[in-house]
């Protein structure tokens, strides 16, 4: 008959504004999944079980539990004391509604009111708090309608049977919980786990007290010889032997227990670090990813820095030139008057040597045509190209063909017909200026390549900026769930070295001297318990006396070795059903071929390890992975046990934020084992979705194992005094 | 209950070596005549159960040996 | 006088600036000091030529106050060195010859005296259009119309 939650509502219970009616969840028999980003009333959602259960919340700025009545105003919605007026009240509640079996339904609902004093409203002194009474109803399913339970322990009993306080550790698992609830290096954690399961508790009871009886018939037998034993002397010595065997057992089972006590206390800090070893590794993991990526943000900063402060450079800079954006119309023109400038030139210049020599330049060929080598082919062929006649050596026409030939290389000599020769002046600028005025048509597309350049840089600026938060958050995540942030990487890591070490030292000194010296003592204990045996039957004592103490020794051995039989099975049967959750569980997971192995300490703790395919232990996984490990055992104890499981199981997804392969996983395995899951999650949820949750949250909604689904959702960047939780249910 | 009492009986008198040694057999766990070693487990076994002290079963088991 | 001397006789002035533009300057060129909260030139000269340009291309001319109220700076010709960008100032300046009142081709016949009042003339035309460019400058600055952005002179540029 197992307990299934119908409802969850709540009242201005933090931000679940508004009446029991307002937030109430639906849920059924099933896997039940209520999605939620931070702050959008996950943990508080939880909390409402933890008060439900243990009158207690937690606090999620110190991670402490605190009890009900000192939370009072923490946990009452804010918007809700705002609207209250000074002298008004409010009443701040939950309620679960839940069905056992095929005919009761019931109703719980725990709450207090709050009368507001004066106007500060966050001050635990403005308000006035009043536990209300406990409230249980009771129906028949066929009804409909409650009835009040008056009853004190019955309605104690009701809350009881949702999920029984044995139970709860198993069906009640908040992230970090789940590590305290499995510390096999514990032995009571172990036996809890087995006493749940076995009737081991038994066991122990009749092999103690066959080990009194056992000595009682001892002493029996003893004070019958004393008064009628003939071969005294002898059987006193194999006594008295036997008394000496029994000091150094004594003795070396004290030292035993020393060093066991050391190996405990090594295997706790070993277990203590362990969660912390994983962070401290995964965090020395994203220190190094973080290091480069942080120095990647410096350099492009500074060359974005850099960047900038050339930008102005480009205005000058022959390559960029974008001073001469806009100075296409000066640049023609003064390639214009460059032209005219030579023009009028050459027309003062032909003009000086006409007045110089009116008679030899009758005609005027411009300088420089024909050129130099075209007049002396024509001075050697005595032939003039540009008229096409003969000019024959001596004629006029070839004379004057010499006179252009030399007039040619006295312009070369450079005879100055200026003041000043300016015509190199301006040539030389045009040349020189190249670089600037050659580019005007770009510039505007250089202009428009820099700020895309600058976009790029401020882009991939951002990208290194997310990156990195995203690294910091992951690293910030697991400081805050190790509780480790004061402790340097190195210091955890060198501490769960040492105990590593400890540990190895105190096996081998227990596994390689104390218990084979203790081994040997038992075997001599035996021999000369024989021998007391053999030695008081030729007695003349009262054969019942000897038989007692026979069948006594007998039976307390066989006790001792059934009882460890019981444990040993229920450990092997453990590890088997571990195996099986594990497997699931890590199966949309890259880990292969490995399995969880249970190892009996010799001071009854279990170690727990994961080893790989080829039969070594795996240290100092992640913490999900660690996680799953001691999950997979929740479950197996859940599983493992012959009765079906009758209670729902209320998860704060204790492993989700580890990976989409290990949500899956969580999913596919709890429908197995639970006959109902409700299970809060952050990590399905995507804001940008138009339903707010990611693929996996959509596949998942396919699920038939999936009955019900719920987004919270909360307004971005709302103050804390409009903070309200609403929710939509996709399912 | 009764199921629970017997398999704890059952496990330590089938422990191999003991069960050897007194040769029992299931009928002896059921059957009308008991060994006295049978007898001896399951007075302590039943006496622990209805919550009785050591000190209070001792005696009880010495009667079986009537001594 | 040879090309070369006549460049010289230009490069070797020390173009002048207003005293009330120094506030200016010193907003807009760093001088490779330290950084202010608009966007810089490093020398003074950078920033003088961008002003002479958008002077010049806004139609701003603006006479330089008398001697007193000025002051100097770099001559010309150590004006960004190993690079033609004098050259290609040199350029858009004699491209506006007839504005500042010269022919090319006369001053190949001028004699020294004359041919200082021209390497003058260019010297005045180039101090008034950026004085001009200055004050426009100096006016968006106070009345905030500059936006603060890393492209302000590219984009001030395109207006």
């Amino acid at each position: 008959m197992a307990s299934i939650i119908n409802s969850i509502s709540f009242k201005n219970f933090f931000n679940y504004y508004g009446d029991f009616e307002e937030n109430r969840y639906n849920l059924e028999e099933g896997i039940n999944i209520i999605i939620a980003d931070n702050g959008a009333g996950k943990s508080k959602f939880f909390n409402a079980f933890l008060w439900l259960f243990y009158d207690q919340i937690l606090d999620s700025d110190t991670k402490q539990k605190i009890n009900i009545k000192n939370a009072g105003v923490k946990i009452i919605s804010d918007k809700a004391k705002n609207e209250t007026a000074v002298g008004d009240y409010i009443t701040c509640g939950v309620c679960v509604e839940y069905t056992s079996g095929t005919r009761y339904k019931y109703q719980i609902i725990k709450s207090f009111t709050a009368t507001r004093l004066d106007e500060n409203i966050t001050d635990e002194s403005s308000w006035q708090f009043v536990m209300n009474e406990l409230e249980v109803n009771r129906t028949e399913l066929v009804l409909h309608k409650y009835k009040p339970v008056y009853d004190e322990n019955e309605k104690k009993q009701i809350i009881d049977k949702l999920i029984m306080p044995a139970f709860r550790q198993y069906s009640f698992l908040q992230g970090e919980e789940v590590d305290d609830i499995i510390d096999f290096s514990k032995k009571e954690s172990i036996e809890r786990a087995v006493e749940n399961l076995t009737d081991i508790k038994k066991y122990e009871q009749v092999h103690k007290l066959l080990e009194e009886f056992k000595e009682k018939a001892f002493r029996d037998v003893q004070k019958q010889l004393k008064t009628n034993n003939a071969q005294n002397e002898r059987f006193d010595n194999a006594v008295k032997e036997k008394e000496k065997i029994e000091q150094q057992l004594a003795q070396e089972k004290l030292k035993l227990e020393q060093y066991n006590e050391t190996l405990v206390n090594a295997e706790a800090e070993k277990n203590k670090l362990d969660k912390r070893y994983a962070n401290a590794e995964k965090r020395k993991e994203l220190d190094d990813q973080l290091k480069p990526l942080r120095k990647k943000l410096r350099d492009k900063k500074d060359e974005f820095e850099t960047f900038l402060d050339r930008i102005n450079n480009r205005f000058f800079d022959g390559n960029f030139a974008w001073i001469a954006l806009g100075f296409e119309n000066e640049v023609n023109k003064f390639n214009e008057l460059n032209d005219d400038f030579l023009d009028e030139r050459y027309r003062r210049k032909t003009l000086k040597e006409v007045e110089k020599n009116p008679n030899d330049f009758f005609t005027v060929m411009p300088i420089g045509s024909p050129d130099a080598a075209s007049i002396d082919k024509m001075i050697k062929q005595e032939h003039c190209y540009v008229c096409n006649r003969e000019a024959k050596r001596g004629t006029p026409a070839h004379n004057y063909l010499i006179k252009m030939n030399e007039r040619q290389k006295s312009e070369e000599v450079g005879e100055p017909f200026v003041k000043n020769d300016l015509k190199n002046f301006f040539g030389d600028l045009q040349i020189n200026a190249q670089p600037f005025y050659t580019k005007s048509d770009s510039i505007k597309d250089s202009i428009i390549k820099t700020k895309e350049k600058e976009v790029e840089l401020q882009d991939s600026i951002e990208r290194l900026k997310k990156r990195i938060k995203s690294l910091e958050d992951d690293r910030n995540t697991i400081m805050i769930a190790g509780h480790d942030a004061e402790q340097s990487a190195r210091d955890i890591i060198n501490d769960y070295n040492g105990a590593v070490r400890r540990i190895s030292d105190a096996e081998n000194k227990i596994n390689d001297i104390i218990v084979p010296k203790i081994n040997k003592l038992k075997r001599d204990l035996k021999t000369i318990n024989e021998e007391v045996k053999s030695l008081n039957k030729s007695n003349n004592i009262p054969d019942g006396y000897n038989d007692n103490y026979e069948v006594l020794s007998d039976l307390e051995e066989a006790a001792g070795k059934a009882k460890d039989k019981v444990f040993d099975g229920m450990i092997n049967l453990l590890e088997e059903h571990a195996n099986i959750h594990f497997k699931n569980l890590i199966k949309n997971n890259d880990l292969s071929g490995g399995i969880l192995k249970f190892e009996k300490n010799l001071n009854g703790s279990i170690n727990f390890n994961y080893l790989d395919s080829k039969g070594n232990s795996v240290y100092g996984s992640s913490e999900g992975f660690q996680r799953m490990k001691k999950f997979s055992v929740v479950m197996a104890i859940i599983s493992a046990n012959n009765a079906e499981y009758n209670y729902p199981l209320l998860a704060d997804a204790p492993i989700s934020a580890f990976g989409e392969g290990f949500t899956e996983g969580f999913f596919e395995a709890i429908g197995d084992v639970f006959p109902q899951s409700i299970v809060l999650v952050k990590e399905l949820y995507k804001r940008e979705d138009e339903m707010k949750i990611n693929e996996l949250g959509k596949r998942l909604l396919k699920d038939a194992r999936v009955k019900t689904m719920y987004v919270n959702h909360v307004p971005e960047n709302a103050e804390q005094i409009e903070l309200v939780t609403t929710q939509t249910k996709l399912k | 209950m009764l199921n629970k009492r017997a398999k704890i009986i059952k496990d330590i008198l089938f422990e191999p070596e003991i069960q050897e040694k007194y040769k029992l057999t299931e009928e002896d766990l059921t059957g009308m005549y008991r060994k006295k070693i049978v007898d001896v487990l399951e007075t302590i076994v039943n006496e622990n159960d209805n919550g009785r002290t050591g000190r209070q079963i001792y005696p009880v088991i010495k009667n079986i040996h009537k001594i | 006088m040879t090309a070369q001397d006549f460049k010289s006789e230009i490069l070797k002035k020390r173009p002048r600036y207003a005293k009330s533009k120094i506030p200016v300057i010193e907003a807009f060129a760093n001088k490779g000091q330290s950084k202010s909260e608009y966007s810089q030139f490093g020398p003074i000269y950078e920033l003088y030529i961008y002003a002479f340009r958008l002077g010049l291309k806004k139609g701003l001319k603006l006479p330089l106050p008398p001697r007193n109220s000025t002051q100097d700076f770099i001559e010309i010709g150590k004006w960004k060195r190993d690079s033609s960008l004098v050259d290609f100032l040199l350029m858009i300046v004699f491209s506006h010859s007839e504005e500042i009142g010269f022919d090319w081709n006369d001053l190949e016949d001028m004699d020294e005296k004359e041919l200082n009042v021209v390497v003058s003339n260019i010297i005045d035309f180039i101090e008034s259009y950026a004085n001009g460019g200055l004050q426009f400058l100096q006016e968006e600055w106070e009345n905030d119309n500059l936006i603060n952005s890393s492209y302000l002179f590219a984009d001030l540029m395109n207006e």
